[in-house]
């Protein structure tokens, strides 16, 4: 018989002991999101004679629940990937709410100021309502993939910062919407349906469109992660909003528009952190499966790439109606270009854009 | 955003889909559901009034918590017989919270309709919100409790214990099938039926047990679960509306329903009843008034114009509810050393309230628990489970042991299907099983996957011992000095059987004796 447990040598931990830290300590953030999901591989595999894999209730067509197969990467262990930025629900919504409220009070200025009422009526048609709100669609379009996405990914880490990147782009979309409703107040060139009639019928939004598309039904999500965070948004994002939106809004003496782009631009800097780390992960020299996967992730970059190439050349006229231009679409794309290959090539691959691995 | 300007954004936002023409775009879930494009909205929040909102009761519920209760002390003065039974729900209910999580993922994805699929992004979000309030409530508890041993790993604990484990069945319902069966298991059923019970009633027995940190967390979930439930409402009209649905809908409501109900209602009665030290309401009173009447009375039967009718097994569940939580934890309690908390023996003040609430309990129950009582010491090298002459066979479907709602009132029904013996506890599991056997058929039961093994090693295997190395976590009692070790129970000799090897290829068996 023992004595009470707190009598003996051995100090009680006072913090979880189930989860390995990556760093020293364990940090909140991996407190409260590793583990979540069930590791049937290793960490919630029981001792015991059965080897097969332990699941109650299968998917109707009879595949687990999580399936290895839902990527083409292989990983020994995927919850082993930490979010860079460390983001749990709570400081994830305090930096949303930060940001909304933001926008929402230099909107507010803007019309009181009467910033609102001095837009050039041509940037509030051709670029607020012609572009940026065709571009809305492309934010819907990520949100919707990266929602199955995280429901399929294969640790809770992962899915987490997926889940979060989802509300991003929606977000996005969102803030497009709410600040066109606020310029309608003050300016009569708001044309919101513009932007979804270009989104569906003008070319120059049709390769975005298709790759819209395409992300709706890439059924990879580490793929989606990776396409998304290492390619689109550097190259395609990065013409479409920071360029041609962000770039321009200043000289056509639209703050907030400028604004909304720079949150979404620190979204943006924390989703390729990650997709960066995933990358890594998947080649780390502990991988057996490295030299397979850093093929694997060449050709997804390949042909993401060549698919936002495309997207982000065909806008070339939404830069021509920009009243005030700050860039041409040549220089932007130039840039969007040179900036891809770096990342991807800081990671290791090779660019059809240019760069060798 | 005020007024006018807020539906006007709002209509817009439920504009965002479109037809795709560069790519065939079938949803990667197979929907035997047809969805209509308009429908009523549950949830009128753009992002940024959710954010705000979220906020809010973040900082509201973080900042109770780590300020006034820790530096009070609140957790350590708390109930030692209601904060142990934490042990075994936040490794649950934090698992409840992240499958909802993914069964909103899969909502996204199938049903097109922009207006559902907003309240379903905030739901995903918010699940996640869930999920690290109550990982939090458990690290706090870790930190705050009297004794942190079974909070500081519960969560490796939970897929090695037979009834926490046996969660998994039913949660995983939440997303393992087509998006809506996943909604009617989370949003229609466990949460429009078991919240309330779970996150506001048993948040009033918490409080009355001295423990505040539970109801702070718990009913800022629930703030939560109103909209959740909207969804649910607007997800099964939407789906009702279409004439050719309602078959398959009733269908999936009837396996939905029984899938929850075989492991909520004896878990959660189990937990509402067994321990509170200061006594309240019981779980029988509280599941009439919100599951039978709110749910089933109410909720339900509102829909039966539209040709949704209560669960094909419904009259069978609430028969059962007498007597499904006194009998689960009758064998949580036998099988002490299995789990990862210390179970208190009932005093005669506890054996008055159980017989008040439910009439007729001392009968089926009292000799058990006055035995269980005699064996908590070491000293008497005997455990509760030698009062049956074995472990019951868990079914296969819920993989509760078949032994619900009484063991003189219940059998196995045993059935061997493509070659490999399998036992049911109930109609409703063997009708679950009888339309998908495949996604069934080849799992392990608890006892299935230890067999053989002996109980003093299983417990070292899975890791349910203290920090000493060799005191149990789980104990028959909350007496810290006469505390069982590792030793004692291997003197005992017990082993692990899988009583279904020794059961017919089919028929009806009593199980437990």
């Amino acid at each position: 018989m023992s004595a009470r447990a707190s009598d003996t040598q051995v100090k009680t931990a006072r913090d979880f002991t189930y989860i390995k830290p990556q760093r020293r300590r364990l940090t909140e953030y991996e407190a409260l999101t590793v583990h979540m999901q069930p590791d049937h591989l290793a960490f919630d595999r029981a001792p015991g004679r059965i080897e097969e894999t332990e699941w109650y209730l299968l998917r109707d067509d009879g595949t687990p629940l999580w399936d290895p197969a839902s990527t083409a990467l292989r990983a020994p262990d995927w919850f082993a990937w930490r979010d860079p930025a460390q983001q749990w629900q709570r400081t994830y919504v305090r930096h949303q709410e930060q940001q909304e409220t933001a926008l929402e009070r230099a909107t507010e200025d803007a019309a009181l100021d009467g910033s609102l009422a001095e837009l050039d009526p041509r940037w509030v048609r051709d670029v607020l309502c012609g572009h940026y709100r065709a571009w809305s669609f492309f934010e819907y379009a990520v949100f919707r993939a990266m929602s199955p996405a995280q429901r399929e990914a294969l640790s809770d880490t992962l899915g987490n910062a997926i889940c979060f990147q989802a509300f991003d782009h929606l977000r996005h979309a969102q803030d497009v919407i709410c600040y066109l409703v606020e310029i309608e107040h003050h300016c009569d060139a708001v044309d919101d349906g513009l932007g979804k009639r270009n989104w569906l019928e003008d070319p120059a939004y049709q390769p975005a469109r298709a790759l819209a598309e395409a992300i709706m039904t890439c059924r990879d999500w580490a793929e989606l992660m990776l396409g998304a965070n290492l390619v689109v948004a550097p190259l395609l994002q990065q013409v479409a909003v920071s360029e041609l939106v962000r770039r321009s809004a200043l000289p056509n003496r639209d703050a907030v528009a400028a604004q909304i782009v720079l949150t979404v631009e620190r979204d943006r800097r924390r989703n390729v952190a990650a997709a960066r780390a995933l990358a890594e992960l998947a080649v780390a020299e502990s991988n057996p499966d490295a030299a397979a996967n850093r093929n694997t992730i060449q050709h997804w970059l390949d042909d993401w790439t060549r698919r936002a190439d495309a997207a982000a050349v065909a806008l070339a006229p939404a830069f021509d109606k920009v009243p005030v231009p700050a860039t041409t679409h040549a220089e932007a794309l130039a840039r969007a270009r040179a900036a891809t290959v770096e990342l991807v090539g800081e990671l290791g691959y090779s660019s059809p854009l240019g760069g060798a691995a | 955003m005020k007024g006018e300007d807020f539906i006007k954004a709002h209509d817009r936002v439920k504009d965002f889909d479109w037809q795709p023409s560069y790519v065939e775009a079938p949803s990667r879930y197979r929907m035997p559901y047809k969805i209509p494009a308009k429908t009523s909205d549950p949830f009128r929040h753009l992002v940024r009034d959710y954010c705000s909102m979220e906020r809010d009761k973040d900082d509201r519920q973080y900042g109770a918590m780590s300020d006034v209760m820790a530096r009070a002390k609140m957790p350590a003065k708390a109930s030692e017989r209601w904060t142990e039974v934490l042990k075994m729900v936040l490794p649950v209910t934090c698992y409840a919270e992240y499958a909802a999580m993914k069964c909103t993922g899969q909502l996204v994805d199938a049903v097109s309709n922009a207006e559902l699929r907003q309240g379903y992004l905030a739901q995903m979000i918010d699940e996640v919100r869930h999920v690290n309030q109550e990982a939090h409530l458990m690290r706090y508890l870790t930190k705050h409790a009297r004794d942190p041993e079974g909070f500081s790993q519960g969560v490796k604990l939970r897929n090695s214990m037979f009834i926490t484990r046996a969660s998994r069945a039913a949660l995983d319902g939440f997303f393992a099938g087509n998006p809506i069966e996943g909604a009617l298991n989370l949003q229609v059923v466990a949460e429009t039926a078991y919240t309330n019970p779970i996150f506001v009633t048993l948040t009033e027995v918490a409080a009355t047990n001295g423990d505040q940190a539970t109801p702070t967390t718990f009913l800022s979930v629930q703030s939560d679960e109103a909209r959740h439930m909207a969804n649910g409402y607007a997800t099964l009209a939407a789906v009702a509306s279409v004439e050719d649905n309602l078959p398959r809908l009733q269908q999936d409501f009837d396996t939905a329903f029984w899938r929850q109900h075989a492991f909520l209602d004896p878990f959660v009665g189990a937990v509402y009843d067994y321990f509170q030290e200061h006594r309240g309401g019981s779980y029988l009173e509280a599941w009439k008034e919100w599951i039978g009447d709110d749910w089933a009375g109410s909720y339900i039967r509102k829909l039966e114009p539209f040709g949704v009718n209560l669960p094909q097994h419904w009259d069978q569940a609430a028969e059962r509810i007498q007597w499904l939580g006194h009998t689960a934890m009758m064998l949580f309690a036998a099988s002490w050393p299995m789990q990862f908390l210390r179970v208190d023996p009932l005093t005669a003040k506890d054996f008055d309230w159980f017989e008040k609430k439910y009439p007729g309990w001392y009968q089926h129950y009292g000799a058990f628990w006055e035995a269980y009582a005699e064996m908590s010491d070491p000293s008497s090298g005997t455990l509760p489970l030698s009062l049956f002459e074995s472990m019951p066979t868990l079914c296969r479907v819920c993989q509760m042991p078949c032994v619900f709602p009484r063991p003189d009132i219940s059998t196995a029904r045993i059935k061997t299907h493509a070659g490999r013996k399998h036992a049911f506890c109930s109609d409703g599991c063997e009708y679950a099983f009888s339309l998908e056997p495949h996604r069934y058929a080849n799992n392990h039961a608890w006892d299935e996957h230890f067999d053989g093994f002996g109980l003093a090693d299983w417990i070292e295997s899975v890791g349910a011992l203290r920090a000493d190395g060799r005191t149990l976590i789980a104990q028959p009692h909350l007496d810290w000095n006469r505390m069982w070790t590792i030793d004692d129970i291997r003197k005992i000799g017990f082993e692990i059987t899988d009583p279904l090897k020794n059961l017919p290829a089919s028929g009806e068996v009593t199980v437990l004796q």
